[in-house]
């Protein structure tokens, strides 16, 4: 390919690998290999690619339906907002008025904007007398709005050019108008009404993207060459910002503009609501059960992620993505996640042998905790299988059980809410916003304790009306569960429902409070006998590890790389990256002319002050050249005179004894050894500034600003390190 | 009162002294006991106090003459054999394997990566294209390090692949041409994949190319795979153009979105360079920076006239007359006298000292019978000058012109050598 060096781009033709038979899936669809590769099956990749593929589509749409749920009511006002901009028009005013309509959207991502102009541009047919039917939508971005005339281009060419019978028609410069004259897009509208023969004519909306990253000097002029041919021309500006400041436009542009447009806003949905409503209906809602569960530290990472760098629905999707892909990638075993493929268990292999051995442990742990298991030694590939699927089907009751009791605090704690209790304080001046997370983070750790006794405390002295509302709202939640699970929780409904009727009516009630302390004695009995019932660590499951995360790291270098940080310990400790491990051990400590020559002039510049002259640092540079030379003659003697295996580290010793003197050098040899020092130094200042390293300036001659303040932890080792100065 | 003053400063520095060493030895001391941690910040303040900073008058290109590109090769040639090469564990074939199959499957998972950390990673990039991107589909390396490299190239490239070149491409306009190849990959069956080195490069910090390069990184059938080694790169991107996931499935005819769904990779190879750096101007101290979007006019204009080879000029010599070759002996020989005749302490400084006035020249010109009149030396001078291998500048008032050849003295000893039979 080096043949190739010369030119800036070049291409490498589609080689597609010959296709094998014998093996049954492309090499396209494959996770990569585990760690765990020796006791992987062959195609372990593939079948866990198969399994990641289901479980994250499943997650997936889930959300997906989540955010569009929240996106309708944002949707549907601007739409309507939309389709009646050009009919509200108010008499008698000095300008017509452009509509702006601003949509604030941080966090709903660009899939918000799809949806709408998908909506817009969609025929409907439930428009009253006073709506429009359909728009033509155009879309631009900051990169459009360069300048006045390249912005008013990208608006009349955008709508034109769209339009397919307008595609044919050719036009001579000469005679016609300039594609960025707003009179030829009146033409090209005129052109078009006239010719669809329709009464209502339909808008043009240009949605403006990242909108706060256009010049408003350049936009408030489009906005007044736009201004001018409206009404006759039915423009409309959709603006999306992602700040959460909704008067931006009143901030940024002056009074004599912001008086030609009527500007309506429309916030989306935003900030920590989204997080925990994905999260609690993703995973902890009973009308759905993901493949796979996640644990707190991914928990804590999204939410620690979305608070403090990036607050959208992008990131989370990503973060759960990725958290899918590694969750699939590292143990084998997961490829039992929603199946159990047969044929994977009929041939011996270390696979196999690995799940037999997980299988008894699992029992042993189990008989040794006296639980109702019988003993098997799973040597029949049936007998794992079995296994297998009774593993799932367990953990996803036990899943469900968890999901159960959160669902059951979360309606007693709405409930004490609405009757004026404090409850667990999820809301109100104490209570955070992700006061619901932080109950789900504790159930996870198995922390829940104190919340469950604090609502048996509260639930216990209740007065009829809240039991009745407690119970009632418990009732509707069982009743609303699908059928399987309800059918699981017969006896508790019927319970609830025995305590309900026996709940005097509410005029009684001054009349019997020992009656409804009893009752209340009795269903906050229930509720903590439930609840130790129901909360039970998901750890306790037999291969639970194949559909929980449990406490996994998550890998946050991936998303939020610290690319500074890694220059920088590229340059000063470039030894370490030979080693194999990622746990550090002992860090190496090699002197300074051990060290490339990029390194050694960066340590240097490490040493200066902010401003460095490029001849001292010339000089200094040189100066560890010389020592470095001196030890690498050094060491090329002692290969010379002793064998190789009598010869010692002479590298540890570097600077640490007196300096030696080099060994004389002619004038020839001299100045090749100048230049050759020369080269290098140029060489690394060179590396240094492509790095950004390296800030020119023209104040002092032959100066240039260091643009990095990081601390050398080795600078203070001393004196071993450095050269002589 | 001016004593009271200059004494408190004085206890004030020595108070100061004491801290500092105070300070250092409780950092050499105690690798366990880290009571003060000088940090990054602290480094920061220190080092951007108000006032002057101090530093020598010495002028790198006074006291050191930029070596010619001759030099620079030979001098390359011998670092590839004594530098001292580490090999970082990533770079071996199991981890790079691995490295790689993960790289794939992210790709193909709607991922684009960017590759940050220290050292060149246009080989392992070349590397990933050819063995693992090439079996998959189609792919196009761009060289964003190139001075010369434009987004127009890419897109070109793109439309070389065959399955491109039977479509009718009427428009050359870039932003159409990014357009066209994505409305073409919407119903293609093999994928794109992009490598692109240095995304960080000027060319393609440019808003508009940005903006093309989100179109395409947006297609769930084009991919990129990108290096990035400017320390402040990740600036380029907002984080919601980071995050943009690209749609699950593409309606046509519908506007397309943007953005860049980067997953970030620590790549450190820890290798020169060298490959990335062949276009910078080695002469110039700022040859290798990437601020300015005119680089390469900068570097085309930056033909430094103190960098002449030895092979340059015996070029030049061998093509002009033998009063000519005469006229640059004269004015050679009398450069070194005066190279050599000054303070051998003082290093190479700056040539134009040991010139001569063109006064001075002429007379001696006319004295050896190379030039009888002003005219004819000024047309043998021509040559040379044109070529710059005789330079003048005014000297000063009064002093007239000053001519000097720009050769540092072994060079011009060499050069001389081979014009001696004359």
């Amino acid at each position: 390919m080096d043949e190739d060096c010369n030119k800036t781009s070049f291409c490498i033709p589609f080689d597609p690998p010959e296709i094998q038979i014998d093996v049954p899936s492309s090499p396209r669809n494959a996770l990569p290999n585990s760690p765990f590769s020796e006791r992987d099956l062959h195609d372990g990749p593939q079948l866990r690619f198969e399994a990641y593929r289901t479980a994250w589509e499943k997650c997936m749409t889930r959300i997906t339906g989540i955010v569009q749920e929240l996106q309708r009511s944002t949707l549907d006002a601007v739409v309507k907002e939309v389709k009646a901009s050009y009919m509200k028009t108010l008499p008698a005013l000095p300008h017509p008025e452009l509509p702006i309509i601003s949509v604030v959207n941080p966090a709903l991502g660009e899939n918000l904007m799809e949806n709408i102009c998908a909506a817009l541009e969609s025929p409907s047919n439930d428009v009253t007398d006073n709506e429009i039917l359909t728009s033509s939508v155009i879309h631009l971005r900051p990169a459009d709005f360069q300048t006045i005339s390249a912005g008013m281009r990208g608006i009349v060419s955008g709508f034109v050019d769209k339009d397919p019978d307008t595609e044919q028609i050719k036009r001579r410069a000469s005679t016609s108008l300039a594609n960025y004259d707003i009179g030829t897009l009146e033409a090209w509208h005129r052109f078009r009404s006239h010719s669809q023969g329709n009464i209502r004519k339909p808008t043009l909306c240009v949605v403006l993207h990242d909108f706060e990253q256009i010049d408003p000097d350049v936009m408030q002029n489009v906005f007044y060459t736009c201004s001018k041919a409206s009404p006759q021309l039915p423009l409309i500006f959709i603006l999306v910002m992602s700040s959460p400041l909704t008067n931006f436009i009143n901030l940024a542009y002056p009074r004599s503009i912001l008086c030609r447009l009527r500007i309506r806003h429309f916030a989306a949905p935003s900030g920590p609501t989204i997080l925990q409503e994905i999260w609690t209906k993703t995973f902890f809602d009973i009308s759905f059960d993901p493949d796979v569960m996640f644990g707190p530290p991914l928990l804590e990472y999204l939410q620690d992620y979305f608070n403090r760098h990036n607050a959208s629905v992008d990131a989370i999707l990503t973060i759960l993505q990725l958290a899918h892909l590694k969750h699939f990638s590292l143990e084998p075993l997961r490829l039992f996640v929603k199946h159990t493929p047969a044929n994977t268990l009929s041939q011996p292999s270390a696979f196999v042998d690995a799940l037999r051995v997980r299988l008894r442990l699992a029992s042993k742990t189990r008989e040794k905790n006296s639980m109702d298991v019988d003993e098997q030694d799973f040597r029949a590939p049936e007998d794992l299988i079995t296994a297998v699927d009774k593993s799932r089907t367990e953990f996803h009751n036990h899943a469900r059980n968890i999901r159960i009791a959160f669902g059951i605090i979360e309606r007693i704690q709405v409930i004490l809410e609405r009757h004026g209790h404090k409850g667990l304080g999820w809301s109100g001046e104490k209570g955070s916003s992700s006061a619901p997370l932080e109950a789900i983070l504790d159930i996870l750790r198995d922390r829940s304790g104190r919340d469950v006794k604090h609502l048996v405390k509260l639930t216990r002295r209740l007065n009829a009306h809240e039991l009745e509302d407690i119970i009632d709202e418990l009732n509707t939640y069982f009743f609303n569960m699908p059928s399987h699970v309800r059918v699981q929780e017969q006896e508790t409904r019927s319970h609830l429902t025995l305590l309900r009727s026996q709940i005097p009516r509410v005029d009684d009630e001054d009349a019997d409070t020992e009656n409804i302390q009893a009752l209340s004695q009795r269903f906050s009995d229930w509720f903590s006998e439930y609840m130790n019932i129901k909360l039970v660590p998901i750890e306790e499951g037999r291969l639970w590890d194949i559909w929980y995360t449990g406490r996994t790291s998550v890998v946050s270098e991936i998303l939020n790389p610290s690319v500074r940080a890694s220059i920088i310990a590229g340059l000063l400790r470039p030894y370490e990256f030979q080693n194999e491990s990622s746990i550090r051990s002992s860090p190496i400590t090699k002197a300074l002319w051990q060290l490339p020559d990029t390194s050694i002039l960066f340590k240097r510049y490490l040493d200066s002050s902010k401003m460095i002259n490029v001849y001292d640092w010339f000089e200094s540079f040189k100066s560890v050249l010389d020592l470095q030379r001196i030890h690498l003659q050094e060491a090329e003697v002692s290969t010379r005179s002793s064998s190789p295996r009598k010869k010692g580290r002479s590298g540890n010793r570097a600077g640490k004894g007196k300096q030696k003197e080099p060994a004389p050098m002619s004038e020839e040899e001299e100045e090749r050894w100048k230049t050759f020092v020369h080269a290098r130094f140029i060489r690394a200042l060179h590396e240094l500034d492509y790095l950004g390293l390296l800030k020119h300036t023209g104040r002092k001659a032959d100066h240039v600003l260091r643009t990095v303040f990081e601390i050398d932890d080795d600078g203070d080792d001393g004196d071993q390190l450095r050269g002589p100065d | 009162m001016k004593k009271t003053t200059t004494m408190n400063l004085r206890i004030l520095l020595e108070k100061r002294r004491t801290m500092g060493t105070w300070r250092k030895k409780i950092l050499v001391e105690g690798q366990s006991s880290n009571i003060i941690v000088q940090t990054a910040f602290d480094a920061y303040f220190t080092y951007n106090k108000p006032g002057r900073v101090q530093t020598s008058s010495n002028i790198f290109s006074d006291l050191l003459i930029p070596l010619s590109s001759e030099e620079y090769h030979q001098a390359f040639d011998q670092i590839k054999i004594t530098q001292l090469s580490i090999q970082p564990s990533l770079l071996k074939a199991d981890n790079l394997h691995s490295f790689f199959s993960r790289m794939t499957c992210e790709l193909d998972e709607g991922f684009n990566i960017l590759c940050y950390g220290l050292g060149s990673k246009r080989r392992l990039l070349n590397q990933f294209a050819r063995e693992w991107c090439s079996k998959r589909g189609h792919v196009v390396v761009a060289n964003g390090f190139q001075p010369d490299f434009s987004l127009k190239d890419l897109l070109n490239s793109i439309e070389d692949v065959p399955a491109l070149q039977a479509l009718d491409l009427p428009s050359t306009n870039i932003e159409k041409q990014a357009r066209r190849i994505y409305d073409f990959f919407v119903s293609s069956k093999v994928h794109l994949y992009l490598v692109i080195h240095n995304l960080d490069s000027a060319p393609l910090r440019a808003q508009k190319s940005k903006s093309i390069l989100s179109l395409l990184a947006h297609h769930r059938k084009i991919h990129i795979t990108a290096s990035i080694d400017h320390i402040n790169a990740p600036l380029i991107w907002s984080s919601s153009e980071i995050f943009s996931r690209k749609p699950e499935v593409i309606e046509p005819g519908t506007t397309p979105s943007r953005g860049f769904t980067w997953l970030w990779h620590d790549l450190t190879t820890l290798q020169p360079y060298d490959f990335e750096l062949a276009f910078a101007d080695r002469s110039s101290l700022s040859g290798a920076h990437t601020g300015g979007a005119r680089r390469k006019v900068d570097a085309l204009a930056a033909q430094n006239v103190t960098a002449m080879s030895e092979t340059a000029a015996s070029h030049i010599l061998a093509s002009v007359t033998q009063k000519a070759q005469k006229l640059f002996v004269l004015v050679g020989n009398k450069q070194l006298e005066a190279i050599e005749g000054s303070d051998e302490g003082l290093g190479v400084g700056n040539l134009q000292q040991f010139g001569m006035g063109y006064d001075v020249l002429f007379s001696t010109a006319r004295d050896n019978f190379i030039a009888t009149n002003d005219t004819a030396l000024r047309a043998l001078l021509g040559e040379f000058r044109d070529h710059s291998l005789i330079v003048s500048a005014q000297a000063g008032a009064g002093s007239g012109e000053v001519l000097w050849i720009p050769m540092r003295k072994e060079r011009l000893a060499n050069v001389l050598r081979t014009l001696d039979p004359l």
